[in-house]
């Protein structure tokens, strides 16, 4: 019998959850699970119910597919402007 | 609640283990002086349930989800772990009973041991196995 391994999820908690200034605390609380449970899921340590995926989705007023996808997200200042930095960009060489 | 941090939890385990491996070792050599150990293996098992916080023996409405499968797994391997340790006192058993007598304090020995496992296994996988929880700033800053 082939091992089976799970899809990687990939989610948005972390960014949604510092948009909206809510604490791991205050996301568990709303959604009914234990605060280390939200950490081991932006960390992607464990793959959330489908019910818990929804509840989630919900809390944040958004579709479960904007919060939790199997690809990785496009960052969102790229969504939002595009294009991004051009290659080989770094982060040093802005005005001294 | 959070578990303990992990360093904390595998030093209860081996205590727990260590006070375990002597209970049962007490009674088998040294028959009803074991009882003295019982105080403080009971006070190690204590222990060991109290850095999981019970995680390992609530019941599934106690619990969510990540921690209703945390616990599941736990037992799988306490299971397969008491079941190896059960077998291996069986054989020594079956052997021994060939060349010696089985006497009472062979058969107490045996089953403290196996007692004495089974009630805390499942903490003692999730104390030695579970991951240290991260740093949330969060929680501070929200508090």
């Amino acid at each position: 019998m082939p091992k089976r391994t799970a899809p990687d999820l990939h989610n948005r908690l972390a960014v949604l959850r510092a948009e909206r200034g809510w604490s791991r605390q205050d996301l568990a609380d709303a959604v009914g699970v234990n605060p280390q449970t939200i950490g081991y899921l932006e960390r992607g340590d464990y793959n959330p119910s489908l019910v818990l995926a929804l509840q989630i989705a919900g809390r944040f007023g958004l579709p479960v597919e904007a919060v939790f996808s199997l690809e990785p997200f496009r960052p969102l200042s790229e969504q939002v402007y595009g294009g991004g930095a051009s290659p080989g960009a770094g982060l040093s060489g802005g005005p001294g | 609640m959070s578990l303990a941090p992990r360093s904390a939890r595998r030093r209860t385990v081996v205590a727990w283990a260590v006070l375990t491996v002597a209970l049962a070792l007490t009674f088998l050599l040294a028959g009803t002086w074991g009882a003295a150990v019982l105080p403080l293996w009971a006070g190690s098992l204590w222990a060991l349930r109290r850095v999981v916080r019970s995680q390992a023996d609530l019941p599934d409405d106690r619990l969510d989800e990540r921690q209703v499968a945390e616990r599941d797994r736990t037992y799988l391997y306490a299971y397969q772990g008491l079941a190896t340790v059960a077998l291996v006192v069986l054989f020594a058993f079956a052997i021994a009973a060939d060349r010696t007598t089985i006497t009472y304090d062979h058969l107490s020995g045996a089953m403290w041991l196996v007692l004495g496992l089974s009630l805390g296994l499942p903490s003692a996988v999730l104390a030695w196995t579970a991951p240290d929880a991260a740093v949330d700033d969060d929680v501070v800053a929200g508090a």
